[in-house]
């Protein structure tokens, strides 16, 4: 039996994805350092497809360079190209690929060459193309389809070793069923589809509008739920359940509102009434015409092509470690809201003080009936106030991280980390800019981009200041990943690094911009006790000495 | 807004929700993380040591990562030595013979409790003479790991203690004995 506690995800599933996140390698010689195989964001975007369900033409890009592998990486030591290529080098980055493809291949009637960083793969009178940016999401797929299945990889093998185009077309279907068997039992989906329903039935019942649902609504859901007698609904006895349930709903009805429109907007033109598009006749269309596949690659495109991607806050707690992991917990419901901030940002901070104290009231509830009425008599005590300055403490660890980061970048990406510094310095006036542009025009090696940083900053006493502030921070910070300074083979770490600590600074940010004009609006102390008496009852009721009385 | 329209919708729904749980629930802890087939593939060509991240206890854990493991194993080897039917003990300490290697033992004549290991590999390949030889055991105590010096006169050997559950495991007869390639 196949346990699913999270969500509709299998505990298997999760710990496949840990695996796959802390999959290392080593080097090959002389070096020998072990290292984190894949990118963070490689994984997710592999997470992405597979939640979306939308793996079909991944399964078909990983058969073509799979053909490819066998024909023009040669594999002298083991003859046995797949496996060299897979997973004996370093080559779940796009410079890995393209070094494993240096030489370019020629049959009878097929080929496989490099192009501007690019794969182009010919057989018979099917061509394909790979970017070489594919590279980490297509080893992290073989990754995945091996560790469900590992004697695919010999099918593979043998199927691309004889195979035309015609065997690639079934191989892909063969890694799909794969793939969709697995799934069906790791990643269900009915019990969550039943909490849509549930939220639109709701939705239906008090004949609310999405577009009309504000913080006080959700409250509401969350009291409704829970006093639901109805024997099969879905649980919604966390807060943040009912938060979840709610946002994520409003999020897809939205999403699906935004395709149908500019489908429609490509379809027809410019359509007149674009900004009125009625939703009820919009869902109403039939969709029986649509397969699988292209539902798939629908879901995809609605909630992950063409936005950046989702943060991942929990990535800076691995080393570089930027986060502890309280705080990445902590920002955990922002990020996964981000779209939200704004509008629901009551609901977000009522979720992050009160699902907190949830949480400890249902631990405190299986240890004993003591220590829950201890716990029930004293709720969050700093309010929402103190919600706030916790929110700008993980700021000013975010702020504090990225020099850090910059600190250690600087000697391996100058540019980058001058280009991040220069814009927040004063404004030069015209001819010393002209000055820097030319000295920064000539620098090519990393010598001279070296002593460039070097005259730079002596001429420039207001970037001296800031590398000097890099420098101390740097010194002062004792976390892992930041007591020696990197070698140019784990950059990559501290790049990924940077750029999800400029993503979750603008989160911050937006969060502690809606959280302030909230307090504006309304004072957070007088809306706090309101807010506690509503919870302390609801736990009560949830929680509290008759619940039980009436359960031992 | 009727429930059987909503398909879209729904799917938005449950991916949304399930990509959030599985990019959220991480806790990068070592114990969590299952083994994927990259670690089997580092492991048995001898690029991670299996104490890195507990990956060859997890194997030994597990019936079925044992099997793929040695299956693994067996296809990159240089020579594969199933279990014996012969008979030994730490009293005769029998050696092992094929015809590409030969794993012989003798008793420190000074220090008893101490055995010495001679691995003697005929046809050996430029990493056995630089790199030394990798060589996985398939016992009773599970799998284990055992890195032998370079060669030198096709030559090689390592000092155990008696007690040393590696040693046990090269001399017991019921274990398959792999020499990495």
């Amino acid at each position: 039996m196949v346990s699913t506690v999270g969500y509709g995800v299998s505990e298997t599933l999760l710990s496949m994805f840990d695996g796959l996140r802390q999959t290392t390698i080593s080097t090959s010689e002389p070096q020998r350092e072990i290292k984190r195989k894949f990118l963070c964001a490689d994984i997710d975007r592999l997470a992405q497809y597979i939640c979306c369900r939308n793996y079909g033409f991944l399964c078909r890009e990983l058969c073509f360079l799979c053909w490819a592998i066998v024909r023009a990486c040669s594999d002298k030591q083991f003859n046995a190209p797949l496996f060299t290529y897979f997973w004996l080098t370093d080559v779940a980055t796009a410079a890995g690929l393209r070094r494993a493809f240096a030489n370019p291949w020629q049959g009878d009637q097929d080929q496989v060459y490099l192009q501007e960083g690019a794969l182009h793969i010919q057989v018979g009178q099917t061509s394909f193309v790979i970017s070489s940016s594919r590279a980490g999401v297509l080893a992290g797929l073989m990754e995945f389809i091996a560790s469900v299945d590992n004697t695919q990889v010999q099918h593979i093998t043998d199927t691309v070793s004889k195979g035309g185009s015609g065997d690639i077309d079934i191989l892909s279907k063969a890694l799909q069923k794969c793939l969709y068997d697995f799934l069906k039992h790791h990643l269900p989906e009915a019990n969550e589809q039943s909490r849509y329903r549930y939220v639109t039935d709701w939705l239906n019942r008090n004949e609310q509008a999405p577009e009309d649902i504000n913080d006080d609504d959700i409250l509401l859901f969350w009291q409704q739920a829970n006093d639901d007698p109805a024997p099969a609904k879905p649980s919604h006895v966390r807060f943040e359940t009912a938060v979840d349930d709610v946002l994520n709903t409003l999020q897809a009805l939205a999403l699906l509102r935004i395709q149908k429109a500019s489908q429609r907007a490509f379809s027809q033109g410019l359509d007149d009434d674009l900004g009125e598009v009625d939703l009820s006749r919009v869902m109403a269309e039939p969709e029986g015409s649509q397969g699988e596949d292209s539902l798939g690659e629908f879901v995809h495109g609605a909630l992950f092509t063409h936005i950046p991607a989702p943060a991942q806050p929990n990535l800076l707690t691995l080393t570089p470690k930027c986060l502890t992991k309280s705080q990445a917990k902590r920002m955990q419901p922002i990020v996964k809201h981000t779209v939200h901030l704004g509008r629901f940002c009551q609901s977000l901070l009522r979720l992050q003080v009160f699902g907190q104290w949830q949480a400890v009231l249902s631990q405190a509830k299986r240890k004993s009936a003591a220590s829950l009425k201890e716990k029930m008599a004293s709720p969050p005590d700093n309010g929402y106030d103190g919600y706030q300055q916790e929110m700008i403490a993980c700021a000013d660890s975010l702020a504090f991280s990225r020099q850090c980061l910059l600190y250690a970048l600087l000697p391996h990406e100058p540019e980058r980390v001058l280009g991040e510094l220069i814009g927040t310095l004063p404004p030069l006036d015209e001819n010393a800019q002209q000055k820097l542009a030319l000295q920064v025009k000539g620098t090519n090696t990393p010598q001279q981009k070296k002593t460039l940083v070097e005259t730079l900053a002596r001429d420039w006493p207001a970037l001296q200041d800031a590398l000097n502030k890099l420098a101390s921070a740097y010194k002062a910070n004792n976390k892992e990943g930041f007591k020696t300074l990197p070698n140019a083979y784990v950059t990559d770490a501290y790049l990924e690094a940077l750029s999800e600590v400029s993503k979750l600074q603008g989160i911050v940010q937006n969060h502690l911009k809606a959280l302030k004009s909230l307090g504006e609006i309304t004072p957070q102390d007088s809306k706090f006790h309101a807010d506690v008496s509503i919870f302390t009852a609801r736990f009560n009721q949830l929680y509290g000495e008759i619940h039980v009385a009436s359960e031992s | 807004m009727s429930p059987v329209n909503h398909k879209q919708a729904e799917a938005i729904f449950v991916a949304k929700r399930q990509y959030d749980v599985l990019s959220a629930s991480h806790e990068n802890s070592e114990e969590q993380a299952a083994v994927v087939f990259n670690d089997l593939m580092q492991l048995a060509s001898g690029r991670l040591p299996g104490s890195h991240r507990n990956i060859l206890h997890k194997i030994n854990q597990s019936l079925d990562l044992r099997r793929q493991y040695m299956n693994l194993v067996k296809q990159f080897s240089y020579e594969y030595s199933s279990a014996q039917a012969a008979a030994s003990s730490l009293d005769t300490l029998e050696g092992r013979e094929t015809d590409k290697f030969a794993l012989s033992f003798s008793r420190d004549p000074v220090a008893h409790s101490q055995i010495y290991v001679v691995l003697t590999i005929h046809f050996p390949n430029s990493q056995h003479c630089t790199d030394g030889v990798l060589v996985n055991v398939d016992g009773q105590q599970g799998i284990q790991q055992i890195r032998f010096g370079p060669l030198i006169d096709n030559k090689t050997q390592l000092l155990f203690e008696q007690s040393d559950s590696a040693l046990q495991a090269l001399i017991d007869p019921q274990a398959s004995i792999v020499i990495m390639n």
